[in-house]
């Protein structure tokens, strides 16, 4: 008996060691943990990957008409075509690699990926999975992207459509009302935009210094109208920042940030909270929050040749003649409003 | 007698209170990774306008692994306008010096730093550096490590955030195939970063500067007189410093970087007595200045102090341990039965070592490397050997406050078997 629960002792002690004896022996997961060293972070990065694996797969001389069979993520079958107009109410099975240009009419269903080298015209209600476009892109209202479009031009959206995981663009990004979006990026991001307003920056104005110098202003809860600060803020709590007022350096809240009209501020904002920027603001440096964002009517966000970002964790809300030149984001609901 | 009796006891209650403090702690860090609320990253932000960088690599007799940090440092997306290199070659005797010399001639943003004088160590060859660099922020790396091409973005655009004072990066060990040792180390690794930095960040605590994969305000910390020579563990004390003085300290669970773990018992040995020695160092002089801060929460108090305790832990779980050894031999063991027992067991085996195995295993998920859970047994033998050697250092630590004798720096022991770029892909 004692001899029995010995064994069993002894056997109960070694049991939890024996799969990871075995782990160590087999070596099964002793590789580290991968760490790709070349990455670099780029917001095209769907459009250049996916561009690159067409390419690479068409490099024998191709034929206008031909369905050849290429190995992607997976083999597929791909339908290369020159110009072409889809017609109302069709459904493309393939994936189409486009010579020149693409037109739809309305209602048509592109079951995979695109990618065209001329420019592409999407009719109303298309519903598309990823769209790589050489040239430029234009969009009726209505239709749906179940993952991304990137266009080596620009990107025009006539009416309300859901821009899936991301657009983006090396031109400009024209938005209407009600479009959804996660990811956005073009030079500039625009919403239902004047020409006239994509002016250079404006000059510094505001009145009164009530704070300078290289310590930042802390557990402010309110900048006066028509001020003007010369350094960095940091609060505590929430704040908020009168109309005309001018702050040269950056923001920092953990709660939320109101800034009124007409504000401009040359740097960077960041909040834990919601950041809500008002009427004809300008905001020259990069827009934070771990909450939301809402740009209200006539916001300018960064300057030409400058990339700037404008993220909210749970939602950002842009509204007319909004302008954002670079990168905007949102894990949640992106909108135009 | 009595009295013994009732001070073995009074203390061993000490140990329990003190590990079910902690059990709380890691749980509360592993619930937020798996079901809480996740902030998301800086690293996200992409801005044209980064700050000027100085990228510091401390280097004593590091022939073995020089080549392969500067060959990755030059290959970063960085603007090469806006960053400079200083490897500082501190004292070297083997070829260090010319390695460095070679790469400086071939690339003008690369300054290397000879220093054959003054005091030794890693705190006095970033003071040393730091005088000389021009860049906003200055970003450190360790000889071992292996940057990857957008670390120094994804750690520089951090400080888009005026109030954040420092940033560490995320550390992956690359040697991870080499024996049992460097399998547990990875493990401790995979915790202490996936989930106790990272739930620190979502939390709004207070993420520890490591010293290595992170960077701090050049100017900040020059106003703060630079690095306590006098201090093993300068990334701890750097982290209390600039929080007291109202900076926070930010995690990047994103920007990742190889490292290079120790191989050798022997000289885990020494790494893990330095690290305690220096961390208790720091304990010993930042309680009272932490709790008086007026720049941090009380949330961010608790868990500061939480820290600043940790390598003291092993040291309470092992006299504890005697202890309870005393108290049985005297046949007082009987305070713990029924409900107390179970706490008494219960509190014991969840705690690990800085990372308990419920918060290794939920790191392990959240990284996708199932298997290495299976190793998690195992770790009973580093908490051991971890609990001996933190406690020789916290002695260290003592007699250091004691006597002011001055500290000297032991760099550990680099081995580069087949741990480089090439063994991940």
């Amino acid at each position: 008996m004692l001899i029995l629960a010995c064994t069993l002792l002894v056997l109960l002690l070694i049991l939890p060691f024996v799969p990871g004896t075995r782990e160590l022996i087999k070596r099964r997961d002793a590789a580290p943990l991968y760490i790709n060293i070349d990455y670099h972070k780029d917001p095209r990065y769907f459009a250049v990957s996916c561009k690159k694996l067409f390419l690479g797969s068409l490099k024998t001389p191709i034929t206008v008409g031909e369905v050849r069979d290429v190995m992607l993520s997976k083999e597929e079958k791909v339908q290369i075509v020159g110009t072409v107009h889809v017609p109302a109410g069709s459904v493309i099975e393939n994936i189409l690699y486009v010579v020149q240009h693409l037109e739809s009419e309305t209602n048509v269903s592109f079951e995979k990926e695109i990618y065209v080298r001329g420019t592409a015209r999407i009719g109303e209600n298309n519903r598309l999975q990823a769209l790589a476009c050489d040239g430029d892109i234009h969009l009726m209202k209505g239709t749906k992207f179940f993952r991304w479009l990137d266009a080596e031009g620009s990107i025009t959206v006539e009416g309300p459509c859901a821009l899936g995981v991301g657009a983006t663009c090396s031109g400009m990004l024209s938005l209407t009302r009600q479009c959804t979006f996660m990811k956005l990026y073009g030079f500039p991001v625009s919403v239902n935009v004047d020409p006239a307003l994509l002016r250079e920056d404006d000059t510094l104005g505001g009145e009164s210094v009530i704070a300078s110098g290289s310590l930042p202003l802390r557990d402010c809860s309110a900048i006066p109208a028509s001020s003007r600060l010369n350094c960095d803020i940091i609060s505590s709590k929430s704040m908020t920042i009168g109309e005309h007022a001018v702050i040269q350096g950056h923001i920092k809240t953990h709660g939320n940030l109101a800034i009124g009209a007409h504000v401009t501020i040359v740097g960077n904002i960041f909040a834990e909270g919601n950041i809500e920027i008002g009427l004809q603001s300008h905001v020259m440096g990069t827009i934070f929050s771990q909450a939301r964002v809402l740009l209200k009517q006539g916001v300018r966000v960064g300057a030409k040749n400058r990339i700037k970002s404008v993220i909210g964790k749970k939602s950002v809300a842009l509204e007319d003649n909004v302008i954002v030149y670079g990168f905007i984001m949102t894990e949640g609901m992106g909108v135009v409003v | 007698m009595e009295m013994v009796i009732l001070a073995l006891r009074g203390y061993l209650l000490f140990t329990i209170v003190i590990i079910v403090i902690y059990f709380i702690r890691h749980y509360v860090f592993t619930l937020n990774r798996l079901f809480g609320e996740q902030r998301i990253y800086y690293h996200d932000i992409i801005d044209s306008d980064l700050k000027t960088i100085s990228v510091l690599v401390p280097m004593h007799n590091e022939e073995k692994v020089a080549t392969n940090i500067l060959d990755l440092l030059v290959q970063s997306d960085y603007s090469k306008d806006d960053i400079e290199i200083i490897p500082i070659n501190d004292f070297s005797a083997d070829k260090t010096q010319e390695i460095l010399d070679n790469y400086a001639s071939r690339y003008p943003y690369i300054k290397p730093l000879h220093r054959y004088t003054g005091d030794r160590g890693k705190p006095a060859a970033l003071n040393a550096a730091i005088r000389i660099a021009t860049g906003e922020i200055i970003i450190v790396f360790d000889a071992d490590y292996l940057p990857p091409k957008d670390i120094l973005k994804s750690i520089a655009v951090c400080f888009n955030d005026p109030e954040v004072g420092a940033v560490m990066g995320r550390v992956i060990p690359i040697n991870t195939r080499q024996n049992i040792l460097t399998r547990l180390l990875d493990l401790e690794r995979t915790g202490g970063y996936q989930v106790d930095q990272q739930a620190r960040y979502n939390l709004r605590l207070m993420p520890q500067y490591g010293g290595t994969v992170g960077g701090f305000r050049r100017k900040v910390v020059d106003d703060l007189g630079g690095f306590n020579t006098k201090i093993l563990a300068e990334d701890t004390e750097l982290t209390y410093r600039l929080s007291i003085n109202g900076w926070k300290v930010l995690y990047a669970n994103r920007a990742e970087c190889y490292e290079e773990v120790p191989e050798k018992w022997d000289a885990r040995a020494r790494q893990i007595r330095r690290w305690s020695r220096g961390h208790n160092g720091v304990m010993f002089r930042y309680c009272l200045p932490l709790l008086s801060s007026p720049y941090l929460s009380f949330r961010e108090k608790i868990d500061g102090m939480l820290l600043l305790q940790v390598y003291c832990v092993p040291v309470i779980l092992l006299t504890g341990l005697m202890n309870s050894l005393a108290l049985f031999f005297l046949g007082e063991m009987e305070m713990f039965s029924g409900v107390f027992f179970l706490i008494f067991i219960g509190a014991y085996s969840n705690f690990g070592n800085f990372a308990p195995f419920y918060q290794v295993g939920t790191a392990c998920l959240l990284d996708g490397a199932a298997q290495r859970i299976l190793l998690l047994p195992f770790l009973l033998f580093n908490f051991f050997f971890n609990m001996w050697y933190i406690t020789k250092g916290f002695v260290d630590a003592c007699i250091d406050v004691v006597t002011w004798r001055k500290t000297k720096w032991q760099k550990t022991e680099r081995f580069r078997n087949g741990a480089n770029k090439e063994s991940v892909s």
